[in-house]
């Protein structure tokens, strides 16, 4: 339970991680244009992005490897203008079949006050077990 | 827009991180005795440990990896019983001697919803981090 989210809040949260999964591109305008996207460098297209569009380089490198890759949320952590998705990133591995799932935070930075849907996302940045993520993208993608 | 920690508590936290890096024991009592605290298994000695001394384990063996290891708190995030401390884990690797700034994210669950830091204690931690990033830094081999 979220003391500075309201259940609006989370669910509007949650909607968005599902649209995500759908690869429904109304997601990306829960950004602002010029967001900022930072992804491990550990991670193949790992890097910093400016704008959802960019950070779809990292986020198709991925889903180019490996089979219906989505994060999934568990808890919303909301303090000011930062929130902290703490979930698990699953996918199947095609080689293979092998379903994974690596522990992973989205750090979030939102703009304005109020609700959530009122708002934009102007960051976000992944912070996860990259042995694990980069493990599996290896074991999915030997070549 | 201000988050909901006050001065008070950001310095109480501060200073745990003090007195972790100088290895003094009172950092612990932050801890419930049977604190729950998670560490990724893909780093040595990673797992779950049932309390903060049962964890040592794992700290010890990470100043065994690294030459002045110490976790640099940056942000500082609290949701009710929840906080997150963004930072860089710093150290020198003492295979490799690559010295490393290793992103982060301690998740602590609290023993109470609110009030002041000081008069908590942590009843669970979780750490978050590049986990590559640091098997790269002391095995020199680079993932992917």
């Amino acid at each position: 339970m979220s003391a500075n989210l309201t259940p609006e809040d989370v669910e509007y949260l949650r909607e968005g991680y599902r649209l995500f999964r759908e690869h429904d591109p109304e997601f990306m305008e829960r950004f602002a244009p010029d967001a900022t996207f930072v992804f491990p460098t550990t991670l193949p297209a790992g890097g910093t992005y400016e704008g959802p569009w960019e950070a779809l380089e990292f986020m198709t490198t991925v889903s180019n490897r490996v089979d219906d890759p989505h994060p999934e949320p568990e808890e919303f952590i909301g303090d000011g203008d930062r929130l902290v998705m703490l979930g698990t990133w699953h996918a199947v591995l095609p080689t293979s079949g092998r379903r994974v799932a690596v522990r992973l935070a989205h750090v979030f930075t939102w703009s304005g006050e109020g609700a959530l849907a009122e708002r934009k996302a102007t960051s976000l940045e992944v912070i996860c077990d990259t042995a694990s993520f980069a493990a599996a993208l290896a074991e999915a993608d030997p070549g | 827009m201000p988050g909901s920690l006050s001065e008070e508590d950001i310095d109480y936290i501060r200073e745990g991180y003090r007195l972790f890096e100088e290895g003094d024991p009172a950092f612990l009592d932050r801890f419930t005795p049977d604190a729950t605290l998670v560490f990724p298994e893909t780093l040595p000695k990673g797992g779950t440990y049932g309390s903060p001394w049962e964890a040592l384990e794992y700290f010890n063996n990470v100043g065994e990896l690294f030459e002045d290891p110490h976790p640099e708190p940056e942000e500082f995030i609290r949701d009710g019983h929840r906080l997150v401390v963004l930072g860089h884990f710093h150290g020198r690797s003492r295979a490799t001697g690559e010295l490393v700034a290793i992103r982060f994210a301690h998740v602590y669950r609290l023993t109470g919803v609110e009030g002041a830091l000081s008069q908590q204690r942590y009843a669970a931690f979780e750490l978050l981090i590049d986990t590559a990033a640091v098997v790269a830094a002391i095995t020199g081999q680079r993932a992917g």
